[in-house]
């Protein structure tokens, strides 16, 4: 999926075979992936398709009935001891009454980090989010933008190998989410393996080298951005067509048959072997049925679109 | 690294008003209050407010009225004309009990026979201690101020019952017994010429040390286990706040584990525990004269192993729980039962055998049996020992239990 592992070294994450049954439910089943050094690998998919149960199994939390992960080449409680896995939550995994400095004084103890070099990592991480003059200010006075580059730093103090974000920028204006991705970004030249679980795919797909979509605990597709959406649109284009009206539920069941998919009131996708003829063939058929088509265009894929063919569910909306 | 834990406790504790005045200002307030209304307070010192009826209008009911109404822990609040009108001012509060001075009872000078008693106390089952105060003073008042009609009761008794006594000897019991009766404006000071009844029982103090120490000492005991653990719980019950926020999620990628974060807890809640102890004996030591220093060995023994317990049994009921807002609820209630099964809120002694017994269970009788050999005058350290151990054992073990129960948050 990535780049190989330069030389002999190993790679930050190398997922094989990997299921785990919970009751009833297979969250994941025969999972593999790899992320590579300095690549930001994207886990993207529908509620429930085992994003999280995949982050969990490699962070340790979660056993894997089958299968393998490995992180450097060593077992997650290898990695752990030596400090090469960092997390950052979905949650603000921070204490509200403590100041920026505080918390991650006692996050990077926490993490195994010197106490003496743990003040001049403070230091450089609070400049690089631009966040030092603030670093005595508590918590619970900081915006959620100025929160979540917080929550960031504080899984990066011990200077992770493999880095795992579980949507890094919920719940943030779009100016401060542009700023965490930039950070993020940023982060390639350290040489760090990073895995982010996000919905928001239009951010991922600027960000991320590689994607990992995932459904029903399955992996459906991988590689880079640019090849799963490869594999969604084999032509590379997508035909949008834009309704005169609202349809129905008949209409949207009719549209649906049609291998047409909603991305919006009136605004229709089709995926693949989709052609502007195509289109001319079903409008007849959709007159009949009291469907008008205000505007039909060929558009260039997108990693949104190629979620929602892959998974036949639509993730963080699509344009 | 559990250092770490520690200073995060300690900063959100500081950073806590609430949090301070609870758990170091309002268990100095609960022992003041306890200590001067337990420690400071007897038969003798409190004042009663007492409704009187007499029914009777003769000299001798007079005289035992205006007998009551010189004492000055008794305030007379009022005088009514029937028992009804008495009775109806005691089940309304406006006095604490009543005296009642019956028309159709013997007479007070007849100590046998038929009829009701000549003295009626009213009481309120809400303050019975007060019905029963008054009990004694009224007994100790007939035979103290009107020493003549109890022994014209005696003379009857006598001669009804033991030797028949002749017209000339009543006749000069009569007027001897007349000439004690104290004249009017004697009331206020008791009758101590030797012409009166000398008492049969005395009253001294069983110990040289200061009036009240130990029942001080028990409520300094008693209120730093109950406050002691109540500001356990939410040290305790953050451990649930850092799961839920990820913070857990966040150190188990580390080198840290559960363990980590269990055993800064316990070191905080330890330490938070010492300190909120020390306030309250320093108070006790300063204000009320119990004698720290003098047992300062043992003192700190058992400080020490009721600040462990109260860190080990937080944390497994804490642990226990399935969130943070649970942990708290259950914790709480929890506090509330041991502390009043165990004598923190009313002196075990007070109790009947079998709560005395069922608070054996909690951590509070075995704290207060501690700080109770601990700092009594002259008593043997030995005698801390077992309940220490106890405490030790309760804190250890519940340290050990919370952590390998904690350990199921680690890995699914």
């Amino acid at each position: 999926m990535s780049d190989a592992p330069a030389g002999k070294l190993p790679w930050p994450l190398e997922v094989t075979g990997v299921s785990r049954r919970i009751g009833a439910r297979q969250v994941l089943d025969d999972v593999s992936l790899t992320v590579g050094r300095g690549r930001i690998c994207a886990l993207v998919g529908p509620n429930g398709a085992g994003k999280t149960s995949l982050m969990r199994v490699v962070s340790g939390r979660l056993r894997a009935d089958r299968g393998q992960v490995r992180l450097l080449g060593q077992s997650i409680g290898e990695a752990r001891a030596q400090g090469a896995l960092g997390l950052v939550p979905q949650d603000l995994a921070l204490y509200t009454s403590l100041t920026i400095r505080e918390n991650l004084e006692v996050l990077g103890t926490l993490a195994g980090v010197d106490r003496r070099a743990l003040t001049d990592r403070i230091r450089e991480s609070l400049q690089w989010a631009g966040l030092a003059d603030r670093a005595d200010h508590r918590l619970s006075s900081l915006s959620g933008g100025m929160k979540r580059r917080v929550n960031l730093i504080a899984g990066l103090l011990h200077q992770p190998s493999l880095l795992l974000l579980d949507e890094p920028a919920v719940g943030v204006d779009a100016a401060s989410e542009g700023r965490l991705y930039a950070l993020l970004s940023s982060l390639r030249t350290s040489g760090m393996g990073i895995v982010l679980v996000t919905h928001h795919l239009d951010d991922a797909a600027a960000c991320c080298d590689d994607v990992v979509v995932m459904y029903e605990g399955r992996v459906v597709a991988s590689g880079a951005v640019s090849e799963v959406v490869a594999r969604a649109f084999p032509e590379g284009r997508e035909v949008v067509v834009l309704l005169a009206e609202t349809p129905d539920e008949r209409r949207v069941s009719m549209m649906q048959r049609h291998a047409f998919r909603q991305i919006g009131a009136r605004t229709w996708a089709r995926a693949g072997s989709a052609s502007l003829a195509d289109v001319d063939r079903l409008e007849a058929d959709w007159l009949a049925n009291g469907v008008v088509v205000a505007e039909t265009r060929v558009r260039q894929p997108s990693l949104p679109g190629a979620v929602a063919v892959l998974t036949g569910h639509t993730v963080g909306g699509e344009s | 690294m559990r250092a770490a834990v520690v200073r995060v406790l300690l900063l959100q504790l500081w950073r806590d008003r609430g949090a301070l005045v609870t758990g170091f200002v309002l268990p100095v307030v609960v022992f003041v209050v306890f200590a001067a209304i337990f420690g400071g307070a007897s038969g003798n010192t409190l004042l009663l407010r007492v409704v009187v009826a007499d029914e009777l209008h003769t000299a001798e009911s007079r005289r035992l009225v205006d007998a009551l109404s010189t004492l000055k822990t008794i305030t007379v609040t009022a005088q009514v004309s029937t028992r009804a009108a008495a009775e109806q001012l005691v089940a309304e509060g406006a006095a604490d009990a009543g005296l009642v001075l019956p028309a159709g009872a013997r007479p007070l000078t007849q100590l046998a026979g038929d009829g009701e008693p000549p003295m009626l106390v009213l009481t309120h089952p809400a303050r019975s201690v007060a019905g029963s105060l008054l009990v004694g003073h009224v007994e100790r008042l007939y035979y103290e101020r009107l020493p003549d009609v109890a022994l014209r009761g005696a003379v009857s008794l006598v001669d009804a019952l033991v030797v028949s006594l002749t017209d000339e000897q009543k006749a000069d019991a009569d007027r001897q017994l007349a000439a004690m009766a104290p004249q009017p404006g004697e009331l206020a000071d008791a009758p101590d010429d030797g012409t009166t009844m000398a008492p049969m029982v005395a009253q001294a103090p069983a110990t040289t040390r200061g009036a009240s120490i130990d029942e001080v000492a028990y409520y300094a005991g008693s209120v730093a286990i109950l406050f002691v653990l109540l500001a356990a719980v939410h040290g305790a019950a953050s451990l649930h706040d850092d799961v839920a926020s990820g913070v857990v999620d966040r150190v188990l990628t580390g080198p840290a584990t559960l363990a980590t974060l269990v055993d800064g807890r316990a070191v905080f809640l330890a330490g938070q525990a010492l300190l909120q102890v020390l306030v309250i004996f320093a108070v006790a030591w300063l204000a009320y004269g119990v004698d720290v220093p003098a047992r300062l060995g043992p003192w700190l023994i058992v400080t020490g192993v009721v600040a462990i317990a109260s860190a080990g049994l937080m944390l497994l009921v804490s642990v226990l729980c399935r969130s943070a807002q649970q942990a708290v609820a259950v914790s709480n209630v929890a506090v509330l039962v041991v502390s009043a099964v165990g004598g923190s809120m009313v002196p075990r002694f007070l109790m009947p055998l079998w709560l005395q017994q069922l608070g054996w269970l909690t951590p509070n009788a075995w704290a207060i049996d501690a700080y109770g050999a601990a700092l009594r005058a002259g008593s043997a350290w030995s005698g801390t020992l077992r309940p220490s151990l106890v405490l030790l054992v309760i804190g250890i073990g519940g340290w050990l239990l919370a952590r390998q129960l904690a350990r199921r948050w680690e890995t699914r």
